[in-house]
Protein backbone atom coordinates (compact mmCIF):
# COMPACT_ATOMS: atom_id res chain seq x y z
CA UNK A 1 0.00 0.00 0.00
CA UNK A 2 3.05 2.61 0.39
CA UNK A 3 3.51 2.39 -2.98
CA UNK A 4 0.52 3.30 -4.03
CA UNK A 5 -0.57 6.23 -1.42
CA UNK A 6 -0.13 9.02 -3.80
CA UNK A 7 -3.31 7.47 -5.09
CA UNK A 8 -5.21 7.61 -2.05
CA UNK A 9 -4.02 11.23 -1.83
CA UNK A 10 -5.29 12.33 -5.70
CA UNK A 11 -8.37 10.52 -4.68
CA UNK A 12 -9.05 12.40 -1.77
CA UNK A 13 -8.18 15.50 -3.15
CA UNK A 14 -10.45 14.99 -6.27
CA UNK A 15 -13.08 14.72 -3.83
CA UNK A 16 -13.20 16.83 -0.98
CA UNK A 17 -12.06 20.72 -1.06
CA UNK A 18 -10.73 21.10 2.62
CA UNK A 19 -7.73 19.53 3.88
CA UNK A 20 -9.74 18.47 6.96
CA UNK A 21 -12.25 16.39 4.79
CA UNK A 22 -9.43 15.39 2.34
CA UNK A 23 -7.34 14.01 5.65
CA UNK A 24 -10.77 12.29 6.95
CA UNK A 25 -11.47 10.80 3.20
CA UNK A 26 -8.06 9.26 2.69
CA UNK A 27 -8.02 7.63 6.37
CA UNK A 28 -11.36 6.53 5.48
CA UNK A 29 -10.23 4.37 2.50
CA UNK A 30 -7.17 3.02 4.34
CA UNK A 31 -9.82 1.78 6.59
CA UNK A 32 -12.32 0.40 3.56
CA UNK A 33 -9.24 -0.91 2.07
CA UNK A 34 -7.92 -2.90 5.21
CA UNK A 35 -11.55 -3.77 5.90
CA UNK A 36 -12.02 -5.47 2.15
CA UNK A 37 -8.56 -7.04 1.94
CA UNK A 38 -9.93 -10.12 2.59
CA UNK A 39 -11.86 -9.44 -0.79
CA UNK A 40 -8.54 -9.23 -2.91
CA UNK A 41 -8.71 -12.52 -4.67
CA UNK A 42 -5.44 -11.55 -7.18
CA UNK A 43 -8.08 -12.30 -9.89
CA UNK A 44 -6.82 -8.78 -10.31
CA UNK A 45 -4.34 -6.57 -10.02
CA UNK A 46 -3.61 -5.29 -7.06
CA UNK A 47 -4.00 -1.55 -8.19
CA UNK A 48 -7.34 -2.50 -9.34
CA UNK A 49 -8.20 -3.45 -6.76
CA UNK A 50 -7.15 -0.87 -4.83
CA UNK A 51 -8.61 1.97 -7.27
CA UNK A 52 -11.80 0.61 -6.42
CA UNK A 53 -12.19 0.58 -2.97
CA UNK A 54 -10.75 3.63 -2.98
CA UNK A 55 -13.33 5.14 -5.43
CA UNK A 56 -16.12 3.81 -4.18
CA UNK A 57 -15.55 4.81 -0.61
CA UNK A 58 -14.91 8.18 -1.83
CA UNK A 59 -18.37 8.35 -4.05
CA UNK A 60 -20.37 8.06 -0.86
CA UNK A 61 -18.25 9.79 1.19
CA UNK A 62 -19.72 12.26 3.28
CA UNK A 63 -18.31 15.69 4.66
CA UNK A 64 -18.23 16.55 8.30
CA UNK A 65 -20.84 18.55 8.45
CA UNK A 66 -23.98 18.51 5.11
CA UNK A 67 -23.56 22.27 4.33
CA UNK A 68 -21.50 22.61 1.24
CA UNK A 69 -18.53 24.82 3.01
CA UNK A 70 -17.97 28.30 0.75
CA UNK A 71 -15.36 27.35 -1.85
CA UNK A 72 -12.95 29.49 -2.12
CA UNK A 73 -12.21 30.42 -5.57
CA UNK A 74 -8.68 32.22 -4.69
CA UNK A 75 -6.06 29.67 -5.99
CA UNK A 76 -3.36 29.33 -2.87
CA UNK A 77 -0.57 30.91 -2.85
CA UNK A 78 2.55 29.16 -4.42
CA UNK A 79 6.68 28.91 -3.46
CA UNK A 80 8.67 31.45 -6.03
CA UNK A 81 10.34 28.95 -7.40
CA UNK A 82 9.47 29.47 -11.53
CA UNK A 83 8.73 25.79 -12.50
CA UNK A 84 7.37 24.55 -9.44
CA UNK A 85 5.60 27.00 -9.55
CA UNK A 86 3.72 26.83 -12.72
CA UNK A 87 3.20 23.43 -12.13
CA UNK A 88 1.64 23.95 -9.05
CA UNK A 89 -0.28 26.56 -10.15
CA UNK A 90 -1.43 24.10 -12.91
CA UNK A 91 -2.28 21.48 -10.13
CA UNK A 92 -4.48 24.08 -7.98
CA UNK A 93 -6.24 25.04 -10.85
CA UNK A 94 -6.86 21.12 -11.90
CA UNK A 95 -8.27 20.20 -8.40
CA UNK A 96 -10.27 23.31 -7.67
CA UNK A 97 -12.00 22.65 -11.01
CA UNK A 98 -12.28 19.04 -10.83
CA UNK A 99 -14.58 19.98 -7.32
CA UNK A 100 -17.40 20.58 -9.65
CA UNK A 101 -17.61 17.83 -11.46
CA UNK A 102 -20.21 15.46 -10.13
CA UNK A 103 -19.19 12.87 -8.25
CA UNK A 104 -19.25 10.36 -11.32
CA UNK A 105 -17.44 12.45 -13.34
CA UNK A 106 -14.59 12.34 -10.86
CA UNK A 107 -14.48 8.62 -11.07
CA UNK A 108 -13.92 8.49 -14.90
CA UNK A 109 -11.49 11.54 -15.15
CA UNK A 110 -9.23 9.27 -12.24
CA UNK A 111 -9.40 6.26 -14.52
CA UNK A 112 -8.93 8.23 -17.39
CA UNK A 113 -5.48 10.20 -16.14
CA UNK A 114 -4.56 6.40 -14.56
CA UNK A 115 -4.53 5.50 -18.43
CA UNK A 116 -7.19 2.87 -18.29
CA UNK A 117 -8.77 2.42 -21.34
CA UNK A 118 -12.48 2.84 -22.11
CA UNK A 119 -13.57 -0.75 -21.85
CA UNK A 120 -11.71 -0.88 -18.43
CA UNK A 121 -13.39 2.24 -17.16
CA UNK A 122 -16.66 0.52 -17.86
CA UNK A 123 -15.57 -2.80 -16.17
CA UNK A 124 -14.65 -1.17 -12.73
CA UNK A 125 -17.77 0.69 -12.58
CA UNK A 126 -20.02 -1.44 -14.29
CA UNK A 127 -21.25 0.71 -17.10
CA UNK A 128 -21.41 -0.21 -20.40
CA UNK A 129 -18.17 1.01 -22.96
CA UNK A 130 -20.57 3.42 -24.95
CA UNK A 131 -21.55 5.15 -21.74
CA UNK A 132 -18.26 5.32 -20.50
CA UNK A 133 -16.58 6.75 -23.44
CA UNK A 134 -19.86 9.32 -23.70
CA UNK A 135 -19.48 10.13 -20.22
CA UNK A 136 -15.57 10.35 -19.92
CA UNK A 137 -15.78 12.88 -23.37
CA UNK A 138 -18.29 15.03 -21.37
CA UNK A 139 -16.50 15.15 -18.44
CA UNK A 140 -13.45 16.55 -19.97
CA UNK A 141 -15.37 19.18 -22.18
CA UNK A 142 -16.79 20.23 -18.51
CA UNK A 143 -13.24 20.16 -16.75
CA UNK A 144 -12.07 22.16 -19.45
CA UNK A 145 -14.35 24.68 -19.03
CA UNK A 146 -14.11 24.70 -15.94
CA UNK A 147 -10.40 25.36 -16.27
CA UNK A 148 -10.95 28.15 -18.94
CA UNK A 149 -13.84 29.56 -16.21
CA UNK A 150 -11.47 30.26 -13.70
CA UNK A 151 -9.36 32.16 -16.28
CA UNK A 152 -6.71 29.64 -17.18
CA UNK A 153 -5.70 27.13 -19.72
CA UNK A 154 -3.29 24.18 -20.65
CA UNK B 1 -6.14 16.68 -27.55
CA UNK B 2 -3.49 18.78 -26.09
CA UNK B 3 -5.36 19.58 -23.34
CA UNK B 4 -5.48 15.95 -22.50
CA UNK B 5 -1.89 15.09 -22.93
CA UNK B 6 -1.26 18.42 -21.00
CA UNK B 7 -3.67 17.16 -18.21
CA UNK B 8 -1.57 13.29 -18.00
CA UNK B 9 1.46 14.94 -17.88
CA UNK B 10 0.43 17.63 -14.90
CA UNK B 11 -1.46 14.20 -13.07
CA UNK B 12 1.84 12.29 -13.28
CA UNK B 13 3.82 14.87 -12.13
CA UNK B 14 1.49 15.27 -8.90
CA UNK B 15 3.92 14.01 -6.25
CA UNK B 16 2.63 15.51 -3.30
CA UNK B 17 0.90 12.22 -1.65
CA UNK B 18 4.25 11.10 -0.04
CA UNK B 19 3.07 12.93 3.45
CA UNK B 20 0.10 11.24 4.06
CA UNK B 21 1.15 8.49 7.05
CA UNK B 22 -0.86 4.81 6.51
CA UNK B 23 -1.50 3.86 10.29
CA UNK B 24 -0.55 0.73 11.09
CA UNK B 25 -2.99 0.02 13.93
CA UNK B 26 -6.24 -0.37 12.40
CA UNK B 27 -8.38 0.21 15.66
CA UNK B 28 -7.52 3.61 16.06
CA UNK B 29 -9.50 4.10 12.76
CA UNK B 30 -12.80 3.89 12.99
CA UNK B 31 -15.69 4.41 9.97
CA UNK B 32 -17.66 7.76 10.88
CA UNK B 33 -18.67 9.48 7.50
CA UNK B 34 -20.29 6.83 5.13
CA UNK B 35 -23.93 6.93 5.11
CA UNK B 36 -24.83 3.16 6.03
CA UNK B 37 -22.55 3.53 9.03
CA UNK B 38 -24.20 6.81 9.99
CA UNK B 39 -27.50 5.52 9.37
CA UNK B 40 -26.46 2.35 11.52
CA UNK B 41 -24.79 4.47 13.94
CA UNK B 42 -28.05 6.45 14.55
CA UNK B 43 -30.55 3.56 14.33
CA UNK B 44 -28.86 2.11 17.76
CA UNK B 45 -28.82 4.96 19.27
CA UNK B 46 -32.67 4.96 19.20
CA UNK B 47 -32.43 1.62 19.92
CA UNK B 48 -31.00 2.03 22.92
CA UNK B 49 -33.25 4.62 23.63
CA UNK B 50 -36.65 2.17 23.16
CA UNK B 51 -34.89 -0.40 25.37
CA UNK B 52 -34.98 2.14 28.33
CA UNK B 53 -38.30 3.03 27.74
CA UNK B 54 -39.16 -0.89 27.62
CA UNK B 55 -37.44 -1.55 30.89
CA UNK B 56 -39.27 1.04 32.64
CA UNK B 57 -42.53 0.08 31.12
CA UNK B 58 -41.64 -3.26 32.67
CA UNK B 59 -42.18 -1.85 35.83
CA UNK B 60 -45.16 -0.03 35.35
CA UNK B 61 -47.25 -2.20 37.37
CA UNK B 62 -45.03 -1.70 40.25
CA UNK B 63 -44.91 2.01 39.90
CA UNK B 64 -48.42 2.40 39.31
CA UNK B 65 -49.79 -0.50 42.04
CA UNK B 66 -51.64 -2.55 39.47
CA UNK B 67 -55.02 -4.33 40.30
CA UNK B 68 -53.96 -7.94 40.79
CA UNK B 69 -56.45 -8.99 38.06
CA UNK B 70 -54.40 -6.76 35.59
CA UNK B 71 -51.17 -8.11 36.72
CA UNK B 72 -51.59 -11.22 34.20
CA UNK B 73 -52.29 -9.87 31.09
CA UNK B 74 -49.61 -7.32 31.76
CA UNK B 75 -47.21 -9.40 31.64
CA UNK B 76 -48.27 -11.98 28.92
CA UNK B 77 -47.67 -8.98 26.77
CA UNK B 78 -45.06 -7.40 28.15
CA UNK B 79 -43.01 -10.67 26.95
CA UNK B 80 -44.46 -10.99 23.53
CA UNK B 81 -43.17 -7.79 23.73
CA UNK B 82 -39.73 -7.80 24.92
CA UNK B 83 -39.38 -11.04 22.34
CA UNK B 84 -40.26 -8.67 19.15
CA UNK B 85 -37.79 -6.10 20.17
CA UNK B 86 -34.96 -8.88 21.25
CA UNK B 87 -36.02 -10.30 17.61
CA UNK B 88 -34.88 -6.38 16.11
CA UNK B 89 -32.09 -5.73 18.25
CA UNK B 90 -30.09 -8.90 17.30
CA UNK B 91 -30.98 -8.12 13.78
CA UNK B 92 -30.02 -4.57 13.86
CA UNK B 93 -26.87 -5.95 16.07
CA UNK B 94 -25.77 -9.40 14.54
CA UNK B 95 -26.93 -9.66 11.07
CA UNK B 96 -25.51 -6.47 9.87
CA UNK B 97 -21.66 -6.87 10.82
CA UNK B 98 -19.77 -6.23 8.14
CA UNK B 99 -21.91 -7.00 5.07
CA UNK B 100 -20.20 -4.19 2.89
CA UNK B 101 -18.00 -5.37 0.36
CA UNK B 102 -16.22 -2.42 -1.30
CA UNK B 103 -14.13 -4.00 -4.11
CA UNK B 104 -17.63 -4.76 -6.20
CA UNK B 105 -17.93 -3.00 -9.39
CA UNK B 106 -18.63 0.68 -8.41
CA UNK B 107 -22.21 0.68 -9.37
CA UNK B 108 -22.80 -2.90 -7.69
CA UNK B 109 -21.19 -1.16 -4.66
CA UNK B 110 -24.05 1.73 -4.35
CA UNK B 111 -26.45 -0.76 -5.27
CA UNK B 112 -25.74 -2.58 -2.08
CA UNK B 113 -25.38 0.39 -0.10
CA UNK B 114 -29.06 1.79 -1.35
CA UNK B 115 -30.06 -1.25 -0.33
CA UNK B 116 -28.42 -1.48 3.27
CA UNK B 117 -29.84 2.05 3.75
CA UNK B 118 -33.06 0.98 2.70
CA UNK B 119 -33.48 -1.91 4.86
CA UNK B 120 -32.24 -0.55 8.27
CA UNK B 121 -34.72 2.24 7.68
CA UNK B 122 -37.68 -0.43 6.91
CA UNK B 123 -36.45 -2.03 9.94
CA UNK B 124 -36.91 0.28 11.81
CA UNK B 125 -40.19 1.49 10.68
CA UNK B 126 -41.65 -1.96 11.05
CA UNK B 127 -40.15 -2.26 14.51
CA UNK B 128 -41.79 0.71 15.43
CA UNK B 129 -45.12 -0.53 13.98
CA UNK B 130 -44.88 -3.51 16.12
CA UNK B 131 -44.99 -1.48 19.30
CA UNK B 132 -47.86 0.46 18.40
CA UNK B 133 -50.86 -2.20 18.83
CA UNK B 134 -48.63 -3.34 22.68
CA UNK B 135 -48.94 0.90 23.47
CA UNK B 136 -52.29 0.92 23.00
CA UNK B 137 -53.23 -1.96 25.36
CA UNK B 138 -50.39 -0.63 27.46
CA UNK B 139 -52.31 2.48 27.75
CA UNK B 140 -55.77 0.91 27.91
CA UNK B 141 -54.35 -0.98 31.38
CA UNK B 142 -53.03 1.76 33.32
CA UNK B 143 -56.48 3.98 32.07
CA UNK B 144 -58.20 1.24 33.98
CA UNK B 145 -55.75 0.73 36.76
CA UNK B 146 -55.73 4.54 37.17
CA UNK B 147 -59.50 5.10 36.80
CA UNK B 148 -60.58 2.54 38.91
CA UNK B 149 -62.78 0.70 36.51
CA UNK B 150 -64.00 -2.91 38.07
CA UNK B 151 -61.62 -5.34 36.14
CA UNK B 152 -64.41 -8.68 36.00
CA UNK B 153 -67.11 -5.53 35.30
CA UNK B 154 -65.08 -4.52 31.96
CA UNK B 155 -65.27 -8.11 30.70
CA UNK B 156 -68.58 -9.57 31.64
CA UNK B 157 -70.74 -6.38 31.34
CA UNK B 158 -69.24 -5.56 28.20
CA UNK B 159 -72.27 -5.99 26.20
CA UNK B 160 -73.76 -2.69 27.86
CA UNK B 161 -71.31 -0.82 25.97
CA UNK B 162 -72.95 1.48 23.46
CA UNK B 163 -72.91 1.35 19.81
CA UNK B 164 -71.96 5.28 19.70
CA UNK B 165 -69.32 4.36 22.57
CA UNK B 166 -67.89 1.15 20.55
CA UNK B 167 -67.76 3.41 17.84
CA UNK B 168 -65.64 6.59 19.23
CA UNK B 169 -63.06 3.99 21.06
CA UNK B 170 -62.51 2.99 17.44
CA UNK B 171 -62.06 6.39 15.79
CA UNK B 172 -59.99 7.48 18.51
CA UNK B 173 -57.65 4.24 18.04
CA UNK B 174 -58.03 5.24 14.27
CA UNK B 175 -56.66 8.54 15.39
CA UNK B 176 -53.92 7.54 17.29
CA UNK B 177 -52.73 5.35 15.00
CA UNK B 178 -52.33 7.07 11.87
CA UNK B 179 -51.02 9.88 13.70
CA UNK B 180 -48.23 7.50 15.01
CA UNK B 181 -47.76 6.47 11.27
CA UNK B 182 -47.66 10.23 9.70
CA UNK B 183 -45.34 10.59 12.67
CA UNK B 184 -43.07 7.84 12.06
CA UNK B 185 -42.73 8.38 8.29
CA UNK B 186 -42.09 12.16 8.53
CA UNK B 187 -39.43 11.60 11.15
CA UNK B 188 -37.57 8.67 9.25
CA UNK B 189 -37.65 10.38 6.02
CA UNK B 190 -36.12 13.95 7.02
CA UNK B 191 -33.82 11.94 9.42
CA UNK B 192 -32.38 9.30 7.42
CA UNK B 193 -33.84 9.82 3.78
CA UNK B 194 -31.43 11.81 3.09
CA UNK B 195 -28.74 9.60 2.81
CA UNK B 196 -30.97 7.13 0.72
CA UNK B 197 -31.43 10.22 -1.83
CA UNK B 198 -27.83 10.76 -2.03
CA UNK B 199 -26.71 7.55 -2.97
CA UNK B 200 -30.17 7.39 -4.93
CA UNK B 201 -29.09 10.26 -7.18
CA UNK B 202 -25.15 8.96 -7.39
CA UNK B 203 -26.94 6.17 -8.97
CA UNK B 204 -29.05 7.86 -11.57
CA UNK B 205 -25.34 9.36 -12.96
CA UNK B 206 -24.32 5.71 -13.90
CA UNK B 207 -27.45 5.77 -16.14
CA UNK B 208 -27.00 5.56 -19.78
CA UNK B 209 -26.94 8.86 -21.63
Amino acid sequence: MEQHKGIIHKISRMYMDTKDDQADLAQEIILQLWKSYDNFRHQSSFSTWMYRVALNTALVFLRKDQQQPATTDAVPEMPADETSHTKELQLAHFYQAVQKLERLEKAIIFYHLENYSHREIAENLGITEGNARIKLNRAKTKLKALIQQQGYDF
Amino acid sequence: MTFDNNLHALWNSDKSGGNIDIPHALEKLKSAKMPVDKVRRHLRYEFFMQLAAVIIIGFAPVTLKFNPLLIFPFYLLYFIFVLICGYFFTKLFLFYKNMSNTALTSKDNLYAVYYDIKLSIELYKAFTYCLVPFLVLFIGMIIVNEEKIPVDALFMQGAAISKSQAASVLLVLIGVILGLAVVTELYVNTRYGKYAKQVKRLLDEFREG
